[in-house]
Parts: structure tokens; sequence; C-alpha cells
């Protein structure tokens, strides 16, 4: 096929499997900034220390933001493992051990974080 | 195969090429990579800037992302060694291997079929290293203070940081968990964490942070398509974490009182 000569896109980048997971790091890291940022402000200049159970529960917003950031953080921060990890020589070998292990290490505390963040829903 | 009409190149389209021709391929860039030699089928920044070089051409019938994909050109971990030693002064991380990945400031053209891989048999060559301590592997420093430029620095901060709020997460997933056995246990657990200990950790958790962040968006700017001053950027990213420390302080330990 005679491939037109045209700006390169950004699908262009994506057809490539590895830059998937590369791009979300990268735009999980952006949206964190917002979601950890709220979760900081929230927790430390909206609500009075000590925390209490009771300023918890039965707030939508809060929810959102604790899940998105979980979410955000597990995908984001085990990516960064496995990438120092990579950094570091775990090599060709490593890495078919890694992705699995952290891929269900991943899954299994997002599903343990809804399970806690149940019981604030009250 | 594909058939291609001889068109000539424009200036616009010429003058990405001139400048990764520089290239006069000392391989100076490859012997102060810290990544080439360690990540396993990692090419090297010279063989990027002569893959970036192909890609610029319009006319190249080759998938330059796809085949840098192979040659893991998202294993560069931007410490911009490559880019200082150059006598060329071609800009290898901010050019070359920012397009190799899809973004920066010039793109590649998208030819049409990747190359074929290696056999299956094919192993990236060893290069014979000298024995490595734990602190270089776990620095990723090639073994002399020499090569500790500050985007070395900037980077080993950066994985620091990072592995110590991915550890930091899970830990503290686990402390939230404690909550499901109910709001009493919950409310108790809640304040021990009024320990000026804690309250000064969390100052400092929030200082790594918001380095962590705002080098990760440098590191991002750095791929973007405008020319950075990413040494200024790291100092800023330093100082918003000190200043956020500073401002935080007070704050977090006040709340000791509740």
């Amino acid at each position: 096929m005679a491939a037109e000569a045209r700006p390169a896109r950004l699908s262009d980048t994506l057809r490539v499997r590895e830059y998937w997971a590369w791009h979300a790091h990268r735009f999980a890291g952006i949206l964190l900034i917002l979601f950890l940022g709220a979760h900081f402000l929230y927790l430390h200049y909206f609500i009075a220390w000590p925390l209490r159970f009771e300023d918890l529960v039965r707030n939508p917003v809060l929810r959102v933001i604790d899940i998105g950031t979980l979410a955000l953080a597990i995908y984001h921060g085990l990516y960064g493992l496995r990438k120092a990890c990579v950094d570091l020589g775990a090599g060709e070998r490593g890495k078919r051990l890694l992705t699995p292990l952290l891929l269900l290490f991943g899954l299994a505390s997002f599903a343990y974080g809804l399970w806690v963040f149940g019981i604030f829903l009250g | 195969m594909t058939e291609r009409a001889p068109v000539a190149l424009g200036p616009e389209g010429i003058e990405p090429i001139k400048v990764m021709e520089e290239c006069a391929e000392c391989m100076l860039c490859q012997a102060v990579c810290p990544a080439f030699g360690k990540v396993e089928g990692y090419a090297g920044p010279m063989i990027f800037v002569r893959m970036a070089r192909e890609g610029f051409d319009e006319r190249d019938p080759i998938d330059r992302l796809r085949e840098a994909a192979r040659a893991r050109v998202l294993d560069c971990v931007s410490c911009f060694r490559c880019e200082e030693t150059c006598p060329h002064e071609i800009p290898v991380r901010s050019m070359a291997i920012a397009a190799l990945r899809g973004t920066g400031p010039r793109r590649i053209h998208p030819g049409g079929e990747a190359p074929p891989p290696p056999p299956a048999s094919w192993r990236a060559p060893e290069r014979a290293q000298p024995p490595r301590t734990l602190w270089e592997r776990l620095t990723g420093s090639a073994g002399s203070p020499a090569g500790w430029e500050l985007g070395m620095w900037a980077w080993q901060l950066h994985r620091v940081t990072g592995w110590a709020l991915a550890f930091y997460l899970f830990v503290h997933l686990w402390v939230v968990g404690r909550a499901r056995a109910g709001p009493e246990e919950f409310n108790q657990l809640m304040a021990l964490f009024t320990h000026p200990l804690y309250l000064w950790g969390d100052v400092l958790l929030l200082g790594v942070f918001v380095f962590h962040a705002l080098n990760g968006l440098r590191l991002i700017l750095v791929d973007s398509p405008w020319r950075m001053p990413t040494k200024l950027l790291f100092w800023v990213s330093v100082a918003a974490a000190a200043v956020a420390m500073a401002v935080s302080a007070p704050i977090f330990l006040a709340a000791r009182k509740g």
C-alpha cells in the first residue's frame, strides 16, 4: 500500500502497543496532580483533624475523588515501578514475570479499595 | 514493495534531517547513556538519531515509530547526558528521541510497513561491564561521579520519590482499610495520627508529591513542541516543593489540637 505523506497523528503513535501503556502512564500522572491535590486539600485544609468517621460518610464528591485517585495512583505507580525495574536491568524475562504479577496486585488492591470505601457509603 | 514518486523535499522538510546529519557516529552518547547496555534490547541514543534522520524524511517507507518501540525508545530515562555530551550539539533527547516517542517538536512521518522483527534467536549483544555494586545498580550510575550532571540527579530524585510514593500508596490503602472495622476503631486509629512525627511525615509527603508531580510535568514538557529550559524547570519543581512544605507545615501541625 502506498502510504500518503500526511502529518503524523497521535493515532499513529498509538498503533504501537507499548505506547498505549506509556501515554496512559503520563495522562494518569497529569490527572493525579488534580485528584491527589484535591485529596490533600479536603483532608488537610477543609476537614478538622483528627479525622472523624462521621466527616467522611455519605459524601459523593469525596468518594469520586477517592476512587479516582485510587485507580489512577495504582496504575501510575505500578507502571512506574515496572519501568524502574526495567531500568535496573529486569530484562525480557523479568518483564514477562513482572507484568502479570503487577497486574494482579493492582487489580487486587483496587478491589480491596472499593470494598473498603463501601463502609463510607453508610 | 511500495512505489513512490521521486519527490524533492522542501527546505522545511530538509531542515530536521540536516540537524540529524550532523552526527559523526562518534558514539560518545552511547558511551554515557545509563540505559544502553543495561536495558535489554535498548538501541542507544546514536541509533535513535539515525532512526529519526530516516523518519523525518517524508519519503521514508518504513514505520519508524514501531521500529523505535522495538528498540525500547520508551526506556530512555531523560537524563540528557547524550545531549550534553554530543560534540555537534545535536538535540538527541529533545528532538530525535522525543520524535520517536511520537511527541516532540518534529513528527516522524508515518511509513507503511514496520521493518521485520529480528529472528527469535536474536539477543541484544552483551556489553562487557565491570561488576557493579549494589549502590550502582540502585542509582543507575555508571560508577563514576563524573557522569552525575543535573539531569542525572533529577532523574534519580524522580525515581526515588516515585518508589517512596508507590510504597506509601499501598501502606496508606492498608491503613485506611482498617475503617472496615467500624467507626469507633477508625476514629481511634485516626487519633493516633495527630502525633507530631506523623504530621511532619505528612508535610514531607506533600513535598515529595509536589516535586514528583512537577518534575513529571517537566518530563512531559520536554517532549512538547517547544524548546524547554529543562534545568530551570527542575529547580522550579524543587523550589515549589519547598514552598508547599513551608506553607503547609504550620497548617498541618496546627491540626494537632483538632
